[in-house]
């Protein structure tokens, strides 16, 4: 059966021996100067482009895989001062073509890893459980006196506009939390990437974010966490964290001062 | 004091980790659309949805670069 190479992660040198990667296959090194590529042998008849595509979407062939693409990961993240961790899938036909990127990107590649050394990722989420209450915003506090003193007839038209001015109020709440929470992931951050919503879905996070985190700043950084969960806390609003992870999103983003 | 936080390098990863891990690692092909099922090892995950497209995995390539990681397999 033929095989290809599946590529994790590239490292400014090889750092492990031993790792095992997608179904049980050893972690083995393409090194070329001052770059290692950890790679190992895949069946073509999986991760060949077209039955890869097929696959892709079925998530009990997808979890195992991921869930050992991960593993490599994070092990040469724990051992590794740099890594560039690579998405789900990146095959090549043999070695030499392995090192051929590594020689075309070279300064690429050597770029990302000074960007994310010694760092690791989280990814935030604010959530929003319930409207903010908006009843000491100044435009519904004067709408609902206007009423008040106002002829029924009059009262009537008021609350529709006073409708309006909540839903004006609590989005306006809502927008003044992701700034707020963003500007608390900054202060102990690297680099903090806002992700793009997901644009179908009835749990749309009001913010989702990918923060940059020196290793060494992490206890700062979930202290601002907390701090930020006491601000933004429950029943309206949930902040959801999830890391550290390998820097995915970080060694993946291209042109990013 | 961070309870909601989790590492994901463990096996046996939950039914939320596997979601992220999911996001994480196709960064540019997952999408979350409407209500879906989806079953891994045995275990019935309810969520979101994922809608995977694996159009755009050369995480490496910088733009208007012509070599691609994914260079490959014909």
């Amino acid at each position: 059966m033929s095989s290809l190479v599946y590529m994790y992660a590239v490292l400014p040198r090889a750092v492990a021996d031993g790792l095992v990667g997608i179904s049980g296959q050893p972690v083995r090194w393409v090194s070329l100067d001052n770059l290692a590529a950890a790679v190992s042998d895949v069946p073509a008849d999986e991760f060949g482009e077209e039955p890869l595509n097929e696959r892709i979407g079925d998530m009990s062939w997808l979890g195992p895989r991921a869930v050992a693409h991960q593993e490599v990961n994070s092990e040469l993240h724990e051992r590794a001062e740099a890594i560039v961790p690579l998405a789900f899938g990146t095959v090549f036909r043999d070695d030499d073509r392995v090192r051929q990127l590594l020689r075309d990107q070279v300064r690429a590649l050597s770029t990302r890893l000074e960007a994310v050394r010694g760092c690791a990722e989280w990814v935030v989420a604010l959530h929003l459980l319930k409207s903010p209450e908006v009843d000491d915003e100044p435009s519904v506090v004067a709408a609902r006196l206007e009423i008040e003193s106002t002829t029924p007839g009059r009262a009537h038209l008021l609350r529709q506009r006073t409708a309006a001015l909540e839903r004006d109020a609590a989005r306006r709440l809502q927008a003044d939390a992701s700034e707020a929470v963003l500007a608390g992931l900054r202060q102990s951050a690297v680099d903090v990437f806002v992700e793009p919503l997901p644009t179908d879905s009835v749990e749309r996070p009001l913010l989702r974010a990918s923060v940059l985190v020196r290793r060494e700043a992490e206890s700062r950084f979930l202290d601002d966490i907390d701090q930020l969960r006491t601000r933004w806390a429950e029943p309206i609003y949930r902040l959801l964290l999830t890391g550290p992870w390998p820097p995915y999103r970080f060694g993946g983003l291209t042109d990013r001062a | 004091m961070t309870g909601q936080s989790f590492s994901l390098s463990a096996p046996g990863a939950d039914e939320m980790s596997l979601l992220e891990l999911a996001d994480r690692l196709l960064n540019r092909g997952v999408v979350l659309t409407g209500e879906a099922t989806l079953s891994v090892a045995g275990v019935d995950l309810i969520y979101l949805g994922l809608n995977v497209m694996l159009t755009a995995v050369e995480n490496l390539r910088p733009r208007n670069a012509a070599a691609a990681p994914r260079d490959n397999v014909t």
